[in-house]
């Protein structure tokens, strides 16, 4: 049970970031004298999804869906979850909309070019999620598509998809936002950082691309368990044989990723794509999933075009000297 | 005078589905299912190289990602003409059926169970077990995604067995995440096997991850025999009658899968009533009438009489029901019989409840394979074949794949090492896919007779019979 010193403190943070400001902690705090208990509202939409990111997210790692569920948000809607269906559905949906205390967690692209490529209840996704956009305290973009575009925006789509984030700078919507890119979306990062915001009411520090520090700072390379290995340019060239050496002439984009998988691990730290010796494809990067061919067979790596480390490779051998 | 019911958007599925039904007289006349979105991945995939398939086209889901990651690495090794070692050949068998089994495990409890049973019954909880009481929290809060309006339907209301039942839903989604380890330990973490290339398998698989895969292997047996399979029986003996609703045209097909231990578990054919011929792959094809694309394969939403972005597959120009009940008429007959015949009297057929109770049938039948199978993976020898990237190789194949829905087959054309066409016949495309001149599409068959004086049962029916077929709507429109 909370004490009226702790609720107090909870109301002035739930205050600032429902409304940017403290001065109203009192009327926080009366609201939780009438529910006794308030935890952050947090509804779901998926756009032109695979569904990945709400799976990643059940699957848990660190983090774990019911508890994220029963102790840290008050889970409104959810596609792949709500008992409703249709009408009434959509009926839930609009009675959170309609305030504007919750979060938005959004899946997947939006296709601008052919806006009926996704409908919902009868309407295209970019008027579909217009309200929920418009009205949400914090935008949360879950996973690569809704950060970046992803595999819809790639070269060649049909269907003119465009990241969350294209989608409101082009419907002009201003509103406190955060990245979580990855295909599909690591459970820590997520329900990381929206724990993050319900405990503290404040965004956490972020990157220049908006996704949270704490996950997203450094690259997957200099968090690889495989560096002293690239370091004395041990290089895999057999997936049968070289069963530790540095994936990166098979084209491995660690060093252009910026994520903390290596330390972080996936589905209860069991397991992640290098440690299962198979090379970073980079989904969590902003050009996921990229015009260049996702394996090779380099030579040097000086011929890894994608690589902007190269300069400082061919410095280290200088270096040597 | 004919009604238009309509059921838009169908939740607890994977995708966009819109479901409207014509109503005459207390009786379903027609019915139409409206895939609602389309990404592009085949045409997103030309000019690629055939490797990056591989990681691409799992994207088209994540709940079965494992099946088109499998598919997509044999199509590029026919294309490329590469032997995979035998141990790769073993773990991939281990993903796929451990997949198979959390897959119908989600699908049962997380997306259909909600349609028969009243969770609110939870309320009515007073015992002292700590979760149960942290579930009836959840449960009661003013506003979350597990309340249902209260149908005057008939549903399960006892109290123990909706306890049981609850209990059992959230023990679903943990049982799901232990089992994600079981698949990471292998293929390197889940969603998206990045651990399955053209060779075989990347993983250094050691004893004791062969351990911890046994581990949940276990854990998941305990799971399907005790619970899931027991839960399937309470909503058999509850609702009978949906042995009799939702059948389509008793015409079936099935491609061989897990077949590493002699004879394959699953074998090839097309079953129409008893009869079993042998697959013909040249008579598969594709029909474009009902969907939004024009006869090149470009899209054109709106294009006159279309109205779904799902295509429709045929098999000698007939719609043909994929999925664990057409496997298990095919490959398994007597045991999916027996089983039937403690509820229903008369012929098994695709059903609503045959379609559930062959899922956990088919789990059991899969458990023991997969059993046996981790004993036949050779300690030392090689899991991969290393493929060169650079080969220019101009050519086409086909590979397929079991699937939690059906059947799947990935086929690749490449022109001079860069993939030319790429195209997915997914399982759900064929259940779902739309109707071509009066051939009506299998769900679409399967909803025609359902019968009520009331339109709110008429819906309900209609969600049932749409969910028994677990409708993936990322992997039918792609």
């Amino acid at each position: 049970m909370l004490t009226r010193r702790q609720l107090l403190q909870h109301s002035a943070k739930l205050s600032m970031l429902l409304f940017g400001s403290k001065v109203f902690a009192a009327d926080v705090f009366d609201g939780f004298i009438k529910l006794e208990e308030k935890r952050i509202k947090v509804i779901f939409i998926q756009g032109q999804v695979c569904a990945g990111c709400s799976i990643s997210m059940m699957y848990g790692n660190e983090t774990s869906f019911m508890q994220f569920i029963r102790h840290i948000i008050s889970l409104q809607v959810h596609p792949m979850l709500s008992f409703e269906s249709s009408d009434d559905y959509l009926e839930m949906l609009e009675n959170t909309v309609k305030n504007d205390d919750y979060i938005l967690v959004f899946e997947g692209s939006i296709p601008m070019g052919i806006p009926n490529a996704c409908n919902i209840g009868g309407l295209p996704l970019k008027d579909f999620i217009k309200p929920a956009v418009e009205n949400a305290s914090i935008i949360v973009a879950s996973g690569t598509c809704s950060s970046h575009g992803g595999i819809p925006a790639a070269v060649n789509n049909e269907t003119g998809a465009v990241s969350l984030i294209e989608y409101l700078d082009m419907q002009n919507i201003k509103k406190p936002y955060l990245r979580i890119p990855g295909c599909p979306v690591h459970p820590d990062w997520l329900m990381g950082s929206i724990s993050y915001i319900a405990a503290t009411g404040k965004i956490p520090k972020m990157t220049e691309l908006k996704t949270p520090e704490t996950y997203y700072k450094d690259t997957i390379h200099n968090h690889c368990s495989r560096f002293q290995h690239f370091s004395q340019d041990l290089y895999l060239s057999d997936y049968a044989q070289d069963k530790t050496n540095c994936l990166l002439k098979k084209g491995c984009r660690g060093p252009v990723t910026y994520s903390d998988c290596p330390i972080r691990n996936w589905n209860g730290n069991t397991n992640f794509c290098i440690k299962s010796n198979a090379p970073c494809v980079g989904c969590v990067h902003p050009d996921w999933p990229f015009d260049s061919d996702m394996y090779i067979t380099a030579e040097k790596v000086e011929d890894i075009s994608w690589w902007e480390m190269q300069e400082k490779v061919k410095n280290r051998d200088n270096d040597k000297k | 005078m004919s009604k238009n019911l309509k059921i838009d958007p169908l939740t607890r599925i994977e995708g966009h589905l819109k479901i409207s039904v014509e109503e005459e007289a207390g009786t379903v006349k027609d019915a139409k299912v409206h895939g609602e979105m389309y990404r592009g991945f085949e045409k997103i995939l030309h000019g690629r190289h055939p490797f990056d398939a591989a990681r691409i086209t799992q994207r088209v889901c994540s709940i079965c990602h494992e099946v088109h990651g499998v598919a997509s690495v044999k199509a590029i090794e026919n294309l490329y003409n590469v032997d995979v070692p035998f141990n790769g050949l073993i773990l991939r068998d281990l993903i796929l059926g451990l997949h198979v089994i959390t897959d119908h495990i989600i699908h049962f409890y997380n997306l259909c169970l909600p349609d028969y049973a009243d969770f609110n019954i939870i309320s009515e909880y007073s015992g002292s077990d700590r979760n149960l009481l942290k579930i009836k929290e959840l449960i009661t809060r003013p506003s979350n995604p597990f309340l249902k309006r209260k149908e005057n339907a008939k549903f399960i209301r006892e109290k123990d067995l909706c306890i049981r039942l609850v209990r059992n839903y959230f023990k679903a989604i943990d049982v799901r995440s232990k089992a994600a380890s079981g698949l990471a330990i292998l293929g390197a973490k889940t969603p998206f096997c990045q651990a399955l290339l053209p060779g075989g398998i990347t993983t250094d698989v050691t004893l004791d991850s062969l351990y911890k895969y046994h581990k949940v292997l276990e854990e998941t047996a305990d799971f399907v025999i005790q619970d899931y399979y027991e839960d399937v029986q309470i909503l058999c003996e509850y609702f009978p009658e949906y042995f009799g609703i939702g059948s389509a045209y008793d015409r079936f097909f099935g491609y061989e899968s897990l077949s590493m231990s002699g004879e394959p578990l699953f074998k090839e054919g097309v079953l129409h009533g008893s009869k079993l011929y042998p697959l013909d792959y040249k008579k598969i094809s594709e029909k474009l009438v009902s969907s939004y694309y024009d006869d090149d394969g470009k899209p054109h939403y709106g294009k006159n009489n279309a109205y779904s972005w799902i295509k429709a597959p045929r098999y000698d120009g007939l719609p043909m029901e994929t999925g664990p009940i057409a496997r298990l008429l095919i490959s398994h007959n007597k045991t999916i019989s027996a089983e039937t015949a403690k509820y229903y009297k008369g012929d098994v057929l695709s059903s609503t409840m045959s379609r559930l109770l062959a899922r956990v049938v088919e789990c059991k039948i899969i458990l023991k394979y997969l059993f046996d199978l981790i004993s036949e993976y050779r300690p030392g020898d090689d899991n991969i074949v290393t493929v060169d990237p650079n080969q220019k190789i101009t050519g086409s194949a086909f590979a397929t794949s079991i699937a939690a829905r059906g059947d799947l087959m990935h086929k690749i054309s490449t022109v001079d090492g860069r993939i030319d066409e790429y195209n997915m016949v997914m399982p759900s495309t064929w259940n779902f896919g739309p109707s071509t001149g009066s051939l009506k599409g299998i769900v679409e068959k399967a909803l025609i007779g359902i019968k009520s004086s009331d339109e709110a049962s008429i819906k309900l029916q209609t969600e049932r019979v749409v969910r028994s077929f677990d409708p993936c709507t990322a992997c039918s429109i792609h």
